[in-house]
């Protein structure tokens, strides 16, 4: 399977970004971008976590969250937050064909976190062709 | 009044979105993304949580119809759309390498909703390959000790999508 | 099992000729069917062969109470137009009545519930009437040879049997409407070499959706040497849809006897709603294209698998039916 790959200096970017949310919010102990279709491009975890799967999943939830405001009339999904008792997950598209998922501790600031997470598609986005 | 769920899944390109366009009464619910790895050079883009149609019958019941996404990466989405359903349409591809592993590989992933219920097994794109022969299906289906029905379709027809819902139900019943 | 049960049959408005043809095959042939049939007089026969073609007889047999509640046999010069559904044609062959008589002990046929439609009710003729000795599709099952030649006085058909091929003049309609006037007049032989010239210009085609045809329409009631009603018969495969398409008998059938273990005829139309003798042309048709197979099987796994999480109920299944217009 020919999967989306990105350069090596792409790469190293995105490890800088990835590295600045951790330090900006110790919470946060994973990032991962994927594409749209579910499938892993890079990602900085803290911990052990099925990367493959998760990639695969976001792809699902960022696209029933899509579909789940086209269906109650509302436009541009921002995000999909997953709250639950140990943190939170929140997962947001990153140019038209990648997402960005990120995993914090129920520690966080969910504000504190979106922001971060705003931030990182910015850099991100013009950064990654 | 109970939910009635049937689930077609199958490979894809395999034709399950079209299926449901095919027979919903509704404009059927997507969650298409754009396809990012080799199956680009066959669609733009590919179902990544469920497809979702639906049929009114006469007393207002509804009949809903869920589409699978086909990568096996969804397994997970897989497991969560049959929880309560009443059989399984699986779509294969012929224009595939090896449809008879296609096929195999969704029977063992379903096994058990399809011990618990039933299934049908339509051939799609039929016209742009018409091997294995059907009878390379059905050698296949020896091991499962039963004979599920295997149908050739084109499942732009909205005949052919019955047919199968058809053949399935009576299975469910009769079988 | 084994036991022979004496079976009485009368007539009712035959010529003395035709009663004295029918005396003579009971004479000759009555111990040969499954029960042993003597002629007897009509008040005390399980069944009556009834002249059609006498009105005055027809009258007397719908007027008398007594007499309707005996099996009725039509015999008739017209056969097509008969809707009963035991008859035979003029003029009077052992064969034929052979046939019937083992039909009426094979449907368990009691006189006192026998109904009988006269012609000027105009009921829908039953799939399976009986009106001779081996149907047409036994008699194309019984050919050993490489080709089959199937003569019809309006066109004929050839058999390639070892290529499964068919070449014909005749659409599928008109080969359904030909069987449908009775097979009688039908001419079948076989070769081991191609039938020189006959078929020339003809394009082999298929051949199932034709011995399919012959099967559903062409079987008389009556299953294909081999195949015994107690037989576990199992599909090996679903037939096309082009072919199952058009009844939903035919799904149903196809769902019955694509059970593990197989299914009897018997416990086909004890399951469902669909006819003997719509089962038997299904059983036939499959066997002619190859598609059932006989399966030895216990008596527990012959059950149904029900389904266990649906819970869903016939009339559920009936209305999603009823929704897709099949």
């Amino acid at each position: 399977m020919n999967q989306p790959r990105i350069s090596e200096s792409g790469e190293k970017f995105c490890q800088e970004v990835f590295a600045q949310m951790m330090e900006q919010s110790h919470a946060v102990y994973g990032v991962l971008i994927s594409t749209v279709d579910g499938h892993d491009v890079t990602k900085r975890f803290k911990r052990e976590m099925p990367v493959a799967k998760l990639s695969a999943m976001m792809g699902s939830v960022l696209a029933l969250g899509e579909t789940i405001a086209r269906e109650a009339q509302q436009e541009r999904c921002r995000y999909v937050i997953v709250e639950n008792s140990d943190g939170f997950i929140l997962t947001l598209k990153l140019k038209e064909k990648l997402v960005l998922t990120v995993i914090a501790s129920a520690d966080a600031n969910l504000g504190l976190l979106h922001t971060l997470s705003r931030n990182a598609v910015e850099k991100l986005a013009k950064s990654l062709k | 009044m109970s939910e009635i769920k049937l689930i077609i899944t199958g490979t894809p390109g395999a034709g399950k979105t079209t299926a449901i366009a095919a027979i919903s009464e509704t404009p059927p619910v997507r969650t298409d993304q754009a396809t990012t790895d080799d199956l680009a050079d066959l669609k733009e883009e590919t179902t990544v949580a469920m497809d979702f149609g639906d049929l009114t019958l006469e007393d207002g019941q509804k009949v809903f119809l869920y589409g699978t996404p086909g990568q096996r990466r969804f397994e997970f989405m897989w497991k969560i759309l049959v929880q309560g359903g009443l059989g399984l349409i699986l779509l294969v591809d012929c224009s595939r390498d090896d449809p008879l592993a296609d096929m195999d590989m969704y029977l063992e992933n379903f096994a058990d909703f399809i011990e618990e219920t039933g299934v049908v097994i339509g051939l799609t794109r039929r016209d742009e390959c018409e091997s294995p022969d059907l009878d390379d299906f059905y050698e296949r289906l020896d091991r499962w000790g039963t004979v599920f029905p295997i149908l050739e379709v084109d499942v732009r027809k909205r005949e052919d999508v019955s047919l199968m819902i058809n053949a399935l139900i009576s299975t469910i019943e009769f079988a | 099992m084994g036991i022979c049960v004496l079976k009485t049959l009368a007539s009712v408005g035959l010529s003395s000729k035709d009663e004295t043809v029918l005396k003579s095959l009971l004479d000759l042939f009555g111990t040969k069917t499954r029960d042993h049939w003597v002629y007897a007089n009509w008040d005390h026969a399980d069944a009556i062969v009834l002249d059609m073609d006498n009105s005055e007889a027809v009258a007397q047999w719908h007027n008398s109470d007594e007499m309707r509640r005996r099996i009725p046999i039509a015999l008739s010069g017209e056969v097509s137009s008969l809707s009963e559904s035991y008859h035979l044609p003029k003029p009077l062959r052992a064969a034929p009545l052979i046939s019937v008589l083992n039909l009426i002990v094979e449907n368990g046929h009691h006189s006192a519930t026998a109904q009988f439609r006269g012609p000027e009710q105009g009921s829908a003729p039953d799939d399976a009437d009986v009106d001779q000795a081996d149907s047409l599709a036994q008699r194309i099952k019984s050919c050993d040879a490489r080709f089959v030649r199937v003569a019809f006085h309006r066109g004929k058909l050839f058999l390639d049997r070892q290529n499964r091929l068919c070449a014909t003049s005749l659409s599928l309609e008109q080969l359904s409407g030909l069987i449908a006037e009775l097979s009688e007049d039908v001419e079948i032989s076989e070769s081991e070499s191609v039938f020189p010239d006959e078929e020339a210009g003809m394009e082999w085609v298929a051949d199932k959706p034709f011995l399919w045809l012959i099967g559903i329409s062409g079987s008389e009631g009556r299953l294909l040497a081999g195949l015994a009603p107690d037989s576990r018969l199992r599909l090996l495969r679903w037939p096309s849809p082009v072919l199952i398409r058009r009844s939903q008998d035919f799904m149903t059938l196809c769902a019955l006897m694509s059970r593990k273990s197989g299914i009897t005829l018997d416990e086909i139309v004890a399951s469902s709603e669909v006819s003997r003798d719509r089962a038997i042309a299904f059983i036939n048709a499959a066997s002619l294209i190859g598609s059932i197979t006989a399966v030895t099987a216990n008596a527990e796994s012959s059950q149904s698998r029900a389904p266990s999480s649906s819970g869903v109920s016939k009339g559920l299944l009936a209305k999603i039916r009823s929704r897709l217009k099949v």
